[in-house]
Parts: structure tokens; sequence; C-alpha cells
């Protein structure tokens, strides 16, 4: 039946331009032409061979930067710190790593990636067909702001760096741009991944609104049908939903009027009628009658008739109709089922390249940190890592890299949260419609959301909630002290020496001194060449 | 007439809002859109006022910061920074956020909508509050005093002092204003599982003594009824987490940082017999932390109790048996659970692992000391 007229805009339709940019880059191999015509994502063999030949192009040219700028770490070894040459080494190709990481992933997972998109556009149609609408058009806007917060990053990093610390007057310095793109290919796929998860969490909202929704509805229909009930003329009136006996002075409501104006756009009427009665008043008319279950809800519409001969239909409740709301609610949580799935897979399709960001973004923030203690301590750093000698560039760097990771592990947390609030807000229904139809299915969808919510984690190493934040700051903090430590400890045992050599050489023979140190100083340069060149 | 919060409450209330922390008007102030404008005027200029200062003691070539080696300088700026950041945190919350904690007063309002009646009982029932309040307060201030009498001050001292003095005071409030708003959740909880042990007592009494046609109907309405407060009482502690969201854990870990560099200057005042005693001034620190973490603590230990004593109401009836397992799984889905920005749960373990760290820290940096101060060799 959707075939021919699709009921929902399909939510690729709102990734165009990023498309356009990976595909270009590098980052996605599906067809393009496919896409624009029919914003679909599939397999292109010839996007498979193009990704593949700018991946090796890409690693060419990056192992071609570490070479050409190798050159001057090869003459800062001797007075480097071994810790620091260590750890530039070992860092220098993580980047790579990385990349290489997101785009043979997304190789792998080209056929995966479509048929994700394809799913998330059967729930549409489902929440449609529940009247449950969405708005993809925030999010071909947060793309949008995402992108421009990309090339704003990578721009300022990249021109500052370059005009500040590298030297431009040769042509190899060109070489530098290349040390961009890991971060950039890596931040575009990370797009992906964001607003896509982003998407389920506005799907999960979507859910969560449409049952408040039935809740705000009831409400209003039970403030109605009181009003009827007292046969009070006002009914719209906010003080008509307080039965008699209610608790709070009618005093009260004076004395909160304040609250109520700094809450503005909240609908009183509703916030009233969310429980302030003791009791319910029609209902227990109808069960204490028959308190041994399945048949209530028969008696129970002709009852809610009966006491209403002339309503109007401008106020109804979805909930006081028990048979009907049980579709709804087992449609809802069937979808939100299916949401979590999806959610799940999505996951599993950016488990590595997310486990790799993250020990980037630890690896690197470390090392920057680590970088520009030694830059202030004007020990030279690896070439790779130069941004650090400049505080300025150095905290632009730590807030891309941290921005991406924190990001995503919020957005994580958060369509998490989503995703349990459904049972919360399923709860309100079934307590404020209070009936014992609505109560078995309740309870029994809440089991089964009990037993199936979502969860992000990278490959199972750690789930994606703020709480991992917190064991990596502190991480961090620890390795930076220790290394900080090291670095000291080599420092003065370095200036030891130093003082040690100095002293020898003013207290030796002149003449002989002058030669043997001549000697030994191309010893040393011999030794330390052969010993550091394997690792090199 | 104090409104409906009971005098003390609005008393403590305004002087929370006369310093900028509690951005809503008080019962009988009323409410206009210019009150609102010029509360945030005020506030923002405190905000302004104390970013200010701290931009000051950053940039200013006066001895505001430690001046004995790189690694204390060093310290002396993080804890500005720190300061600032939560003290902004705050600000910014009362200016802009002032919404969900309305909405928390709303709902403790329709609550509990009578104050104890007389200011003694008020005062019974709010003493966790103003032990935490008065008891800080005044240490900080007896400290204080002791400081001026008996340091010998030094420049450096009365400058750093009379600046940092008014941050920690700001964000100690804050943490006293915490626990404030937690201990009348953790009033609301206590009193609905008061209630749930009544319904339980009452329940087994008439099930093999007393009961009466349309006993089961009538457990199973109050039963419903303690679920819906169950929910308003959830919503507050919700919130409280969102109006609250930085600031609480801005303040930890501005508290927290202070702890860590204030050990350390401890230990360095004490090993290179420095004359100074300004680090008695780190107790009041020392017990706000714990102060809010009891608080919170006793809010979520509270919840497993509920679900006890909603279990122990003796079921007659399967409209009952329903709604007890309705309500059940309702606390399943909906604990009460406070954490700062979903990083940590502030529970007791939060306690053992802050003092486990600050111990690794200050091993860390007692190590780094005799390499920094120049005496190693």
């Amino acid at each position: 039946m959707s075939q021919p007229t699709p009921l929902v805009q399909p939510l690729l339709l709102q990734f165009q331009q990023l498309f356009f940019i990976s595909k270009i880059v590098g980052v996605l191999p599906q067809d393009l032409d496919k896409f624009r015509h029919k914003n679909m994502l599939e397999k292109s063999r010839n996007g498979m061979f193009y990704m593949l030949g700018v991946l090796s192009v890409y690693v060419v040219l990056y192992n071609l930067l570490i070479y050409s700028f190798g050159e001057e770490d090869r003459t800062l070894k001797a007075s480097q710190s071994t810790l620091t040459f260590v750890i530039g080494l070992f860092l220098t190709y993580i980047g790579l790593i990385m990349m290489a990481t997101d785009q043979l992933t997304a190789l792998f997972n080209q056929g995966q990636l479509g048929e994700l998109y394809e799913r998330i556009r059967v729930v549409d149609e489902r929440l449609y067909r529940e009247e449950c609408l969405l708005d993809n058009s925030c999010i071909a806007k947060r793309i949008r702001i995402m992108l421009i917060m990309t090339f704003i990053f990578e721009i300022s990093i990249l021109v500052a760096t370059y005009i500040n610390l590298v030297d431009y007057t040769q042509w190899l310095s060109l070489l530098w741009i290349v040390s961009a793109v890991p971060t950039f290919i890596n931040t575009l796929d990370k797009i992906w991944f964001a607003v896509s998860l982003y998407a389920l969490k506005e799907r999960f909202e979507a859910i969560n609104a449409t049952l408040e929704d039935l809740v705000m509805e009831h409400e209003k229909y039970k403030t109605w049908l009181s009003g009827n009930d007292a046969t009070t003329a006002t009914v719209g009136n906010r003080t008509t939903d307080h039965p008699p006996q209610s608790s709070p002075p009618p005093q009260y409501d004076s004395n909160l009027e304040y609250l109520y104006k700094e809450l503005g756009g909240i609908d009183v009427g509703s916030l009233r009628g969310s429980g302030s009665k003791n009791r319910n008043k029609v209902a227990p008319i109808a069960h204490s009658m028959n308190s041994f279950g399945e048949s209530i809800p028969t008696p129970y519409k002709p009852q809610r008739m009966n006491t209403n001969p002339m309503i109007n239909m401008a106020h109804e409740s979805e909930l006081s109709n028990a048979t009907k709301v049980e579709e709804k609610l087992n449609n809802l949580c069937q979808v939100h089922d299916e949401i979590c799935e999806i959610g799940k897979a999505m996951n599993g399709l950016w488990s590595y390249p997310i486990l790799s960001l993250m020990a980037y973004g630890f690896l690197i923030f470390t090392a920057q940190l680590y970088f520009l203690y030694c830059a202030t301590q004007f020990q030279s750093i690896p070439s790779l890592f130069r941004s650090a000698k400049n505080p300025f560039i150095t905290v632009i760097v730590l807030v891309y890299t941290s921005g991406k990771c924190i990001y995503l592990i919020y957005l994580s947390w958060k369509t998490s949260l989503a995703s349990k609030r459904t049972g919360i807000s399923l709860h309100k229904c079934g307590v404020v419609a209070d009936d014992n139809l609505l109560y078995e299915i309740v309870n029994h969808l809440s089991l089964k959301l009990l037993n199936h919510s979502v969860d992000f984690s990278a490959c199972g190493f750690f789930t994606l909630d703020m709480e991992t934040l917190y064991g990596v700051s502190g991480g961090i903090t620890s390795y930076l002290i220790i290394l900080i430590q090291f670095n000291l400890a080599a420092q003065q045992a370095k200036d030891a020496i130093q003082s040690f050599n100095s002293f020898n050489d003013t207290a030796g023979f002149v003449g002989a001194a002058t030669e043997m140190d001549n000697e030994s100083s191309t010893l040393y340069d011999m030794v330390t060449t052969t010993m550091m060149s394997p690792t090199y | 007439m104090s409104g409906n919060i009971g005098q003390l409450l609005h008393s403590h209330l305004r002087f929370y809002q006369l310093l900028g922390l509690h951005g809503l008007p008080l019962p009988g102030d009323g409410w206009s859109e210019n009150w609102a404008k010029w509360f945030r005027l005020f506030a923002g200029c405190l905000m302004i006022g104390f970013t200010a200062l701290t931009v000051v003691c950053l940039t200013s070539s006066d001895v505001f910061l430690y001046q004995g080696d790189a690694f204390g300088w060093f310290n002396d700026i993080l804890k500005y920074g720190f300061a600032e950041i939560a003290v902004f945190s705050i600000y910014a919350e009362t200016i802009w956020h002032p919404r969900p904690l309305a909405r928390f007063w709303q709902l403790y309002a329709t609550l509990a909508p009578q104050p104890a009646s007389t200011l003694r009982l008020q005062m019974r029932q709010h003493w966790r509050f103003l032990v935490t309040l008065y008891g800080t307060l005044s240490l900080e201030g007896l400290l204080v005093c002791s400081l001026a009498s008996m340091q010998v001050m030094s420049r450096h001292i009365v400058l750093f002092w009379s600046t940092f003095q008014p941050f920690v005071l700001i964000v100690h409030l804050r943490n006293t204003q915490f626990v404030l708003h937690l201990e009348l959740l953790r009033q609301q909880l206590l009193q609905l599982e008061h209630e749930l042990a009544l319904l339980a007592e009452y329940s087994t009494f008439a099930s093999d003594v007393a009961s009466f046609a349309g006993f089961e109907e009538y457990l199973r309405r109050r039963v419903r009824h303690k679920q819906l407060i169950y929910g308003r009482i959830y919503e507050m502690a919700n919130c409280f987490l969102v109006a609250f969201r930085y600031s609480v854990l801005t303040v930890l870990l501005m508290i927290y940082v202070r702890i860590a560099v204030d050990c350390y200057f401890m230990y360095y005042t004490l090993y290179n017999k420095i004359n100074i005693i300004d680090y008695y001034l780190l107790l009041p620190a020392v017990l706000e932390i714990p102060a809010f973490i009891y608080v919170s603590q006793s809010c979520m230990q509270l919840m497993p109790r509920i679900a006890h004593q909603l279990h122990s109401i003796v079921i007659t009836s399967p409209a009952l048996s329903l709604q007890i397992q309705n309500f059940s799984l309702q606390l399943l889905h909906q604990g009460v659970r406070i954490d700062c920005l979903g990083i940590t749960v502030l529970d007791s373990y939060l306690l053992t692992r802050s003092v486990t760290a600050i111990c690794t820290y200050m091993i860390f940096t007692v190590q780094l000391m005799p390499k920094l101060s120049g005496t190693y060799w």
C-alpha cells in the first residue's frame, strides 16, 4: 500500500549533502545515482574500488608526510627524552589506524547500512499509522551545523599550525595538509552515526510523547466528566477538578500563582488534573462489582455512556476504551522493540570505529597535554604533534577531539534514557486510566520493556554512557601525572650527566680532552643512530 | 503570612534568593515580568562580578597566586579556574533555567500543602538541613576568624583569601541548597514509605480479623493513590536533577579539586616548614561532600524500603494483586537515582572512590615535590 505513494519521507532524504561529501572523500562506497534518485543506499562495486584507491592514496601520502617531517625528528633525537620519543613513535600511526578502521568497516557494511535505513523507514510508516508524527527537517539542520563545525575546527587547526609552526618556505611543507585527513574522515563517519542515533532518539521520544498525550487527553476527559457529574456550569474552569474532599485548601491556588506564571507554557489545567484528586470518582463503581477480570471492558463502556448521555465528542479519551487502546499500546511497544533492535544493529555496525575513536581520543588527549607540558619546558617534541607547541591550538585540538567523543557518549546515553522513559509513560497511562484490563496489558508490556532496553557499547569493552567519562577523565589525569614525573626524572638525570661531563671537561687536560671529546661524541652519535634506527 | 511553604523554608529561600541562588519569587511576592527581569539582571551582575574577579586574579602581576614554585602556582590557577566554572554554572542556571525549579516547588506544594504549624515543629522537620547549613557556615566563620587572628599575614595570604573565600562561600551555600532540596524529597519518600507500611499493617489486620464489604476495592484505590503520589515524587526528583544539572557536577568538582590541591599544599608547607596555617580552612570543604552525599544516599536507600512495604500488603483479590504488580513494575522502571549528569551516582561509593583518588594523587604529588623544589641532589 505504501509503494506507490510513500506515507512518510525517507530519513535519508535529509542526508543528501552529507552523502555527497562522504562519497567524494571516500567515507562511504554506496552508489551515488541510486541515492540521488531513490534515496537508497545500495552496494556499488565501482564505489568500492574508488574507496580502496582513495584509502591507499591517503596511506601513501601519510607515510610520505611522516617520512618528510621525520627528518626533523632524527636530528632532534639525541636531545629528546626517550619517553617522548617512544610516545611519539607509538602515536604516529594511530590516526591512520583510526581512518583505515572507519573506511574498511564502511566497505564491509555497505549492504547492511542500506537495510538499516530501510528498517527505519518501515518504523516511520508504522508510527505514522499510529498517528505519531515525526519531523525530520531538523535532522538536515543538524547535519549542516555539524559539517560547518567540522570544517571550522579542521581548518582552524590546520591553518594555525601551518602558519605558526611549519616552515612553509619548502614546498614539501604542503604535505602538512594530509595530517588533517584522518581526523576529517573520521568525523564525517561519526556524523553519520551521530545523526542516525539522534533520529532513533527522536523516534523514542515520539512514542513517549504519544503516550503522554493519551494521559493528558484522558485527564482532560476526566476533568470534563467530573465537571458534568457535579453539574457545575463552568466546565473549563480549573477549580472544578477538585472533588469536595480534596486536600488542598482553596487559598492554595492564589499562593501558587507565582509558580504557575513562571511555568508559563505549561497547561495549568492539565497539571492540576494529574492526580491531585484522592480517588477516581467513576472507576470504583465499575470495579467494585466484578473484580475477577477479563470481562470488565464490556460493562465499562456502556457505563460511561450512561453517566454522560449527552456526551459530545469533543472530549473523548482513547484510554477509556481498553480494547481499542490495547491494540495501540501493543503496536507502540512493538515499534519500540524494533527501534531498540535497530539501535543494536547500528551499534554493531559502528562498534569497531567507535572503539578506535575512543582509543584515539584517550591517547591523543593524554599525549597532547603531555607534549604541551614538554613544550613549556622547552623540550623538543615529535614533529607530528607540533600543534602542542602553541597552547591555543592545543585547546582547539582538545576541544575538537573530546567534543567528538563526548557528544557520541552523551547522545548514546540520551537515546538509552529515552528508550527507558517509555516504560514510565506507559505506567502513567495505566494508572490514569485505572482499568483492570488495561493494568494487565500495561504490566505485560512493562515487563517486556524492562527486558528489552537498548544500551550502546564499544565492542563490549565499555558502555557508551556518561559513567565512562568518569573513568576516562580519571585515567587521563593519572597517566598525565605519571608521565610528567617520568619526564622530570629523565630531565634531572640528563642535567646531572651534563654537569658531570662539564666537570670532567674542566678538570681534564685541555689538549687531550678536546681530541677525546671529538672522538667520544662521534662514538656517541654512532651508538645512538645504530640503537635508534631499527626501531624507527 | 508566609504562604504555604512555612516560615522556616520561606526565610531560608529568601536568603538564597538574595544571593542569587534561588531564581523564583517567593509566595506573597507577586510575580511580574519586571520582577523576573530585575532578578536576572541582579544575578547576571553577580556572575559578571565573579568572572571579573577571576580574570583579575589570574592576570594580575600582584601576588594573588602562589609564587614559590611552578607547580604550586599551577595548582592555584586550578583552584580559581574550577571555582569560576562552578560559580558561573550556578548563576547561569539561576538566570536561564528557572522552570524546572518552579515545577519542583509546585510539586512540593501539592504533595505537602500544609507546613508544620509552629516554628519549632518546622525546625524539627528540617533539622538535617539546618545542621548542615549552620554547621558548615559557623565552622567556616570560626576558621576564618582564627586564621585572621593567628596567622602572620603576608600580602599573598590576604590577597588570596580575600578573593577566593567569596567563591568558596557561594559554592558551599549552593551545596547546602542541594541538601535542602534533597531533604524535602527524602521527607516525601519517607512519608510514602510510612503510609505504605500503615496500609500493609491495616491489610494484615483486616485479612484475619475484620473486613467489610468493598474492603479490597478500598485497598486497591489507596494503592493507586500512592502510585500517583509516587509518580509525582519521581517527577520532583527529576526536576531537581534538571534544575541543578550542571551545578551539581561543577560544585562537587570544585570542592574535590580544592581538597586535592590543598592536601598537597598542607604537606608542602609542613615539609618545607613554612609558617602558614591556612590549610585549616579546608575543613568545611571536607564536610560538604559527605553532607550532600549522605542525603542523596538516604533518598535512594528508601526505594527498596518502599518496594518492601508495598509487597507486604496482604493480597485478598486479583484486582489488588494486579495493582500491586503494576506499582512494583513502576518502581522498577522509575527508580529515584540521583546522579550528576549521569556521570556518577551520588552514593557512598563515590565517597570511597574520591578518597582513594585523593590519596593516590597525594602520593603522586608528594613524590613530585622534592623534584620540583630542587632539593633532590
